[in-house]
């Protein structure tokens, strides 16, 4: 996902003069083709998340795009100050990319662990969150990026993902092909569509690469007999709350998947979408299954793989969950 | 260059019913040769005791001690224009020690940027756009701060711009050297240098109080902030600051291929004698009385201070 983001960076980049990319000394073998295209318009700022954000912001104050690189929780939670005071108040078309969502630099420990990244660049004004699940996800946010102005924070997982089935659906696309924000493109990668007036089990709202895990479970779960329906979030804010309470209407539970803290991230979005609308609606809401990482580090070292199945969020524990929850209704 | 409308004396601030009714005292005669700048730097101090008296705000010693630096900066120095605070090559000014921002409104107030008895009104005041710490809602402001070391990196990228844009405009950066305990602050010092931003200039208010007094005994040991500024790659100059020819100079100096720290030797209050090195005045604002005493000084500022004014504290070390 990381090269996909930077490859399309690099042919927009021929197209729009105002790009830039800052990085705090990461994107090893990834930001190497944007430095040879455009040497003056890549900058590495140093192990110096602060400044680089502030350096950002100073650049956008000048008519600048910028997109600034790094990982984990580094051009987050380290400058989050910085994000807060100079980018969101000020409203500058920055763009930070966070290599490393979730576990996906597992291994490495806990300060390599983007997880509550998402619930700090919510709560920020004017900023935008973005997750895509896969590599076509990913082109698709970018050509978002490029054409939307003000701060946005696009949460990647790593590199070698693989797509997700139905890619080629919106391979290609831009947002504006779909005449409708981004927020309104919630993709089903698998399977057919039920119609409306069929029976729904569970809907998933998942965003990030994880969405992968929702689409094993799903699969898992028709093998059961219990019907399910996917969806990928890349917009996680601003959140779209009418898709949410249609799918919250319809199935009889509603699962977010997010690797992520369930404190502040997805999960926590729909769940205000559905309790501020449960007064309102006409018909009533389903209950909301939140599938994330607890309120805890992990304790232990581990892979991507190994950490999402610690915390009950890899295919088998999201299938154990579901299950579990339906039986209690 | 800034052109300046002579504003109104304090006299006609009656209407206003600001405490800048109370009669003033009888001015004695001011010391020449005035420096150009010193009557602007005179009205802004009244100014800013004005307003933060009468709003209860704090910080007015800190605004009278980077007052100098502004009035040299905006009458003399930089190239801005009142009636276009967007000229795309206007000289760029952030105030990175936002808690000084009076200063900066009575800098933009007296120089026609903003309407001044709008700022003699509303400073401070619920609804208004005058928050105490400078606010990009204010035309000519570039930058709201208030957390410190956050201004010079956003100079930085400001000067970057300015240099990659062909242009010739400046960046100004004022810092307070309490901010100098930002490791921010030297993140983009060594940037600035790596890049060898000569279009940028970054001056410390080196005033020598922090949050409970002098900066080296209650906070931090800054030593010699120029010294620092040299070893990250700057030119770097100490001043006096509060002495309107020498900061002139400094601001001026050459400095080709690198980036410029000026480093103003100031003080704390500086021009009403019992604020003056009182960290009480980090906090409280002027009393009616205390404001009449204020006013009365500085109403005989108008040939500024002489040079070597400046009592250095806290600056163990330093030459």
């Amino acid at each position: 996902m990381r090269n996909t983001f930077v490859q399309a960076l690099v042919d927009q980049a021929a197209k729009d003069p105002s790009i830039m990319l800052l990085t705090g000394d990461l994107g090893y073998r990834v930001v190497e083709g944007f430095e040879a295209a455009y040497p003056q318009r890549y900058l590495n700022c140093g192990i110096a998340e602060q400044d680089m954000i502030e350096v950002a912001a100073g650049l956008a104050l000048e008519g600048r795009k910028v997109f600034v690189y790094s990982i984990s929780s580094f051009p987050t939670l380290r400058c989050l100050e910085q994000i807060r005071d100079s980018v969101c108040y000020h409203n500058l078309d920055v763009t930070i990319l966070c290599i490393g969502g979730g576990f996906a630099y597992g291994e490495l420990g806990t300060t390599h662990h983007a997880t509550e990244d998402m619930a700090c660049m919510r709560a920020l004004p004017n900023m935008r969150v973005l997750s895509p699940a896969d590599p076509a996800e990913t082109r698709l946010v970018a050509s978002y990026c490029f054409n939307t102005p003000g701060p946005k924070y696009v949460r990647l997982n790593r590199g070698g993902e693989k797509d997700l089935p139905g890619a080629d659906a919106i391979e290609g696309l831009e947002v504006a092909d779909f005449g409708a924000p981004l927020e309104r493109i919630m993709r089903r990668p698998a399977g057919e569509t039920p119609g409306e007036d069929a029976e729904l089990d569970v809907a998933f709202l998942a965003t990030g690469a994880i969405a992968a895990e929702a689409n094993l479970a799903s699969e898992r779960l028709a093998e059961e007999g219990i019907s399910s329906l996917v969806l990928t979030v890349p917009c996680v804010k601003p959140l779209d709350a009418d898709t949410v309470l249609s799918l919250g209407t319809w199935a009889k539970l509603l699962v977010s998947l997010e690797e992520h803290t369930t404190i502040g991230g997805l999960g926590s979005a729909i769940a205000t979408a559905v309790a501020s609308a449960g007064l309102s609606s006409e018909k009533p809401i389903a209950p909301l299954l939140e599938i994330g990482i607890p309120d805890a580090f992990p304790e232990v070292v581990g892979s991507q793989a190994h950490l999402r199945h610690l915390f009950g969020m890899d295919a088998d524990g999201i299938v154990a969950k579901v299950r579990a929850a339906l039986a209690t209704r | 260059m800034a052109d300046f409308e002579e504003i109104t004396d304090v006299s006609q601030l009656e209407e206003l019913e600001s405490p800048l009714s109370l009669p003033a005292l009888e001015p004695v005669a001011a010391p020449a040769p005035a420096p150009e700048t010193a009557n602007l730097a005179r009205r802004m101090r009244e100014d800013c005791l004005a307003i933060t008296s009468s709003s209860g705000a704090g910080h007015i010693a800190s605004a009278l001690s980077v007052v100098d630096i502004l009035a040299v900066l905006y009458g003399s120095v930089m190239h801005v224009d009142p009636q276009n605070p967007k000229d795309p090559e206007r000289d760029r000014f952030i105030l990175s020690k936002g808690h000084g921002g009076s200063a900066v409104y009575a800098a933009l107030a007296e120089c026609g940027f903003i309407d001044r008895n709008d700022l003699l009104k509303n400073y401070y005041a619920n609804g208004s756009i005058y928050s105490g710490h400078v606010s990009h809602a204010v035309p000519g402001v570039e930058l709201s701060t208030g957390s410190l070391g956050q201004g010079l990196g956003v100079a930085c990228g400001m000067a970057l711009a300015a240099r990659q844009d062909g242009q010739s405009w400046r960046v100004f950066c004022v810092m307070g050297d309490g901010e100098c305990d930002e490791g921010s602050v030297w993140e983009a010092a060594l940037m600035a240098s790596t890049l060898e931003l000569d279009h940028l200039v970054a001056i410390v208010d080196r005033n020598g109080m922090q949050s409970f007094g002098p900066t080296d005994e209650t906070a931090l040991s800054l030593g010699s902030i120029s010294d620092k500024f040299r070893a990250f790659g700057w030119a770097a100059v100490d001043c006096d600051g509060h002495d309107h020819a020498a900061l002139k100079a400094a601001l001026e100096m050459p400095h080709g291929g690198q980036p410029l720290a000026v480093i103003a030797h100031t003080v704390k209050g500086k021009g009403v004698s019992f604020m003056e090195g009182d960290i009480r005045w980090h906090y409280d604002s002027a009393s009616k009385d205390e404001l009449r005493r204020a006013l009365s000084e500085v109403a005989l500022q108008d040939g500024g201070f002489p040079a070597g004014s400046v009592v250095r504290m806290g600056e163990r070390g330093e030459a």
